[in-house]
């Protein structure tokens, strides 16, 4: 009896230890996993809107708290995509000047100074750290939709449909955000669906290779009529006039990603756009057309001209990103709150003398600044000695509606759309590609479109030009029309002036009446924090 | 002693693309602790009416990171920082560091003025864009705690007292950095609080990453000190009664400006505004 007893204890403990070895491979029992996320039609629709809503939230909780990203490296609230792009494409131009005296690197006022460098500046990180997380979201519900893996889920043939459909809205978004990145730091990494998850180091490409990508992506998507036509599809879902619009910016740009005009490629897909037929400036409210587009009642007055929104909603997308983040930024000293639909300012940007002397501020309805208690000169930009009221404040977007109605008046959150394309916009494009020598074109077309923008910017015909504008008239235009709109940066480097001493503005360089910096700066500095983690990158020349 | 830790669980930056996140909780990283502590426990007196004992310990460690890189790639670093701040945008003032202690401090070296103020934005040792460097400071970690505790008993008085001491440990004083000229302009047109440290160093701007606000921390504090007197049976030898006193947080002594030195708890970064209380207690117990 007792060797049998002996023989049980050991051969008990012996049998659980040989069980042992074989489940080392198990599935986490708690937290998400791709095949539990993606696994109902309901699933995949909510899988695309975090695609959607990455432009404009920072996180699953509204307006902060469980951040995507890491809150120990990046603020949540300043590292949100429009609000970073805004900053980077802004404040370094005669548009923004930011006044902000208390952040720890002072860093959003390095932008106007040219001062940044690779390591001061969590929006430079945020940014960068906020497209990767962008792509990343894109490629796993890209990957999750591949017709072979959506075939073995059993779903119905109308939801297949639905989410095959989807993944092409995901590709766009992804070819979107690469072209943001090859706009601001030029070349990183091409990550795609094909790298799965992991711990891998991603290899740099040259920004030929990414210009090339994109543009390969979204020729697919346009050429076999991937997305719905214009006009088709939910307001604030990607259709191919979005595909189009983007094409047009890439090419327009071309020369300065890769050396080579595309000029006549952007008439061609600038004239995809017009000849659709479905776009036209909104001119509905006479004079107050042009602001009704920066109103949060837009999708209703403005529909006609604006060709991908970035959505918002007080109650449902809150953020302290986006245009949250620009209409309580803009407002601060004597600016009445109740006038722009929130509880309190930020008192943050303004604006420069430079810019303010583009406009006919009497004539033109586009001049929309603060002047009460304002000063037009700006004495100094540094943290410590810096104040709201140095530079006219700009009262362009706005959270009261049309009609005077501020949507949900107990929340601070605005409903205010960020207007990422615009049909203004691609006539602009169309007028300077066809200065530029693009074929496809007139230049009696590029003047009625420009008088077209001119017409509804005064309100009258008295600002229209009688012969084609010049080069210099087609970028001032741009700045009178599309200020604030994150595109100023871009434009002033394809014009060579976004460095270059040829063009001045208050405080440019860190000198109070200008002075020219180093071409250098017309990429930003890859992140630091991706160099330690990564060391294959190579740095653009000029930092560090 | 020497203890050695592999493998350390620690949040790290991670090449962003490769995953759904920047930053990832990973194995990563060796630790070193090295020590040594003693305790001595004494009955000095003991006769019929008099009692007294004590008890006293000692502990000096260090600790220091002595691995960061990602396994299987030696030539990879990371320097993460953390320890994050009330106040402006996401600062942070600690870092993770080979060759330093975990809780180590990451600020800029605040230059001083002839009359022993600081001068406000000024830094040592600028870099070459023109923006301060930040350098390694001190620690929030303690290198010596020490503990004595007694207790003396004569016929019916008993008496007795806890002391405590943490040695060169360093708190960043987050309700100092916090106040300054310009957070009192709130653009409504009246002006808001802050706390008087802004009268010491007259900064009219934040300047968060200044070691300036980092202090040294350590203290010796009298926890709890106590008397009893016990009255033995009365009415009729039927019902004992004991009396007694005591007094928690009696004192502490420190060249800290916060409020108290332990209020971070392990993080070295305070923000606590509420000072803890002395409490003084009598009880009377009975029984029968």
């Amino acid at each position: 009896m007792k060797y049998i007893k002996r023989i049980f204890l050991f051969a008990i403990p012996a049998l659980m230890l040989g069980a042992c070895t074989k489940d080392l491979n198990i599935n986490p029992l708690t937290g998400a996993v791709a095949s539990t996320v993606y696994n109902t039609p309901t699933s995949y629709i909510e899988g695309l809107a975090k695609v959607y809503a990455g432009f404009a939230v920072t996180g699953q909780e509204g307006p902060a708290g469980e951040p995507d990203l890491s809150a120990a490296t990046v603020d949540e609230g300043s590292s949100d995509y429009v609000r970073s792009y805004w900053s980077m494409q802004e404040y370094p131009t005669d548009e923004a000047v930011n006044h902000w005296n208390n952040q720890p690197g002072a860093e959003e006022f390095q932008y106007h100074v040219f001062g940044w460098t690779s390591s001061n500046s969590t929006v430079l990180t945020g940014m960068y750290d906020r497209i990767y997380f962008e792509v990343a979201i894109a490629n796993e519900f890209i990957r999750q939709s591949a017709s072979s893996i959506l075939a073995s889920k059993g779903f119905s043939a109308s939801d297949v449909t639905n989410i095959s459909y989807g993944r092409n809205e995901a590709r766009f978004l992804r070819a979107l955000t690469y072209y943001h990145a090859l706009d601001l730091y030029g070349s990183v990494p091409l990550i795609t669906e094909a790298d799965l998850p992991g711990s891998f180091l991603p290899k740099q490409v040259l920004r030929d290779t990414l210009f090339n990508y994109i543009e390969s992506e979204l020729l697919d998507l346009s050429n076999n009529n991937l997305l719905s036509a214009p006009g088709q599809s939910e307001y604030g879902r990607a259709d191919e006039a979005a595909v189009w619009t983007l094409l047009a910016k890439l090419y327009l740009n071309a020369k300065v990603y890769t050396g080579v005009d595309r000029s006549t490629d952007c008439i061609t897909y600038c004239n995809k756009v017009i000849n659709s037929g479905v776009y036209s400036l909104s001119t509905a409210n006479g004079d107050s057309s042009y602001a009704d587009i920066f109103l949060p009642d837009s999708h209703t007055t403005s529909a006609s001209e604006i060709i991908f929104p970035i959505r918002m909603n007080g109650a449902t997308t809150q953020s302290y990103g986006c245009t949250n983040f620009i209409i309580h930024a803009e407002v601060g000293g004597t600016m009445p709150d109740s006038v722009f639909g929130i509880n309190g300012g930020w008192a943050g940007i303004t604006t420069t003398s430079a810019f303010v002397s583009l406009f006919d501020t009497t004539n033109d309805k586009r001049a929309m600044f603060w002047t009460d208690g304002q000063t037009l000169a700006i004495p100094a930009v540094s943290p410590a000695t810096t104040v709201f009221t140095y530079g006219y404040g700009v009262t362009k977007f706005r959270n009261v509606s049309s009609t005077g109605v501020r949507p949900y008046p107990t929340l601070d959150y605005v409903s205010t759309d960020y207007p990422m394309f615009r049909y203004a916009d691609v006539l602009l494009m169309y007028a300077e590609s066809v200065l530029r020598g693009g074929s496809g074109g007139s230049s009696a077309n590029a003047l009625t479109y420009f008088n077209q923008i001119r017409q509804r910017g005064y309100g009258n015909t008295n600002g229209n030009f009688s012969t084609t504008p010049s080069l210099q008239d087609i970028l001032n235009e741009r700045g009178r029309e599309l200020y604030w709109e994150a595109t100023r940066r871009t434009d002033l480097i394809r014009f060579g002036l976004f460095t270059t001493g040829t063009y001045l503005w208050p405080w440019k360089g860190g000198d109070a009446s200008g002075t020219s910096v180093d071409t250098h700066y017309n990429l930003y500095p890859i992140p630091q924090t991706e160099l330690n983690s990564n060391p294959t990158l190579v740095q653009n020349p000029g930092y560090n | 002693m020497i203890k050695k830790t592999s493998n350390l669980v620690a949040l790290i930056n991670v090449p962003v693309g490769t995953n759904f996140s920047n930053q990832l909780i990973t194995n990563i990283g060796n630790m070193e602790d090295k020590g040594v502590e003693f305790s001595i426990n004494a009955i000095p007196v003991q006769t019929k009416d008099f009692t007294w004992n004590a008890e006293f310990n000692f502990t000096y460690s260090t600790a220091k990171i002595t691995n960061l890189s990602v396994p299987g790639d030696s030539s990879s670093f990371t320097l993460v920082t953390h320890g994050g701040i009330a106040g402006g945008t996401g600062g942070t003032v600690q870092v993770y560091q080979v060759g330093y202690d975990p809780q180590e401090f990451y600020l800029y070296k605040q230059v001083y003025g002839a009359n022993g103020l600081p001068l406000e934005g000024v830094y040592a040792d600028y870099g070459r864009d023109g923006s301060p460097a930040l350098q390694y400071f001190k620690t929030a970690t303690p290198k010596i705690f020490m503990g004595f505790s007694t207790d003396f008993a004569y016929k019916h008085l008993s008496m007795g007292f806890t002391l405590r001491a943490e040695l060169e440990n360093y708190v960043y004083n987050n309700n100092a950095s916090n106040s300054y000229y310009g957070g009192m302009a709130n653009g409504t047109g009246f002006l808001s609080n802050t706390t008087t440290a802004v009268l010491k160093d007259n900064f009219v701007s934040g300047q968060y990453l200044s070691n300036y606000f980092l202090e040294n921390a350590s203290f010796l504090k009298m926890d709890n000190l106590h008397f009893g007197y016990d009255l033995g049976k009365v009415i009729d030898k039927k019902v004992w009664v004991r009396l007694s006193a005591a007094i928690q947080n009696v004192f502490t002594i420190t060249k800290y400006t916060g409020l108290d030195p332990e209020s971070p708890g392990g993080s070295g970064i305070d923000n606590n505004l509420y000072p803890i209380p002395r409490t003084f207690s009598l009880g009377v117990a009975i029984g029968y």
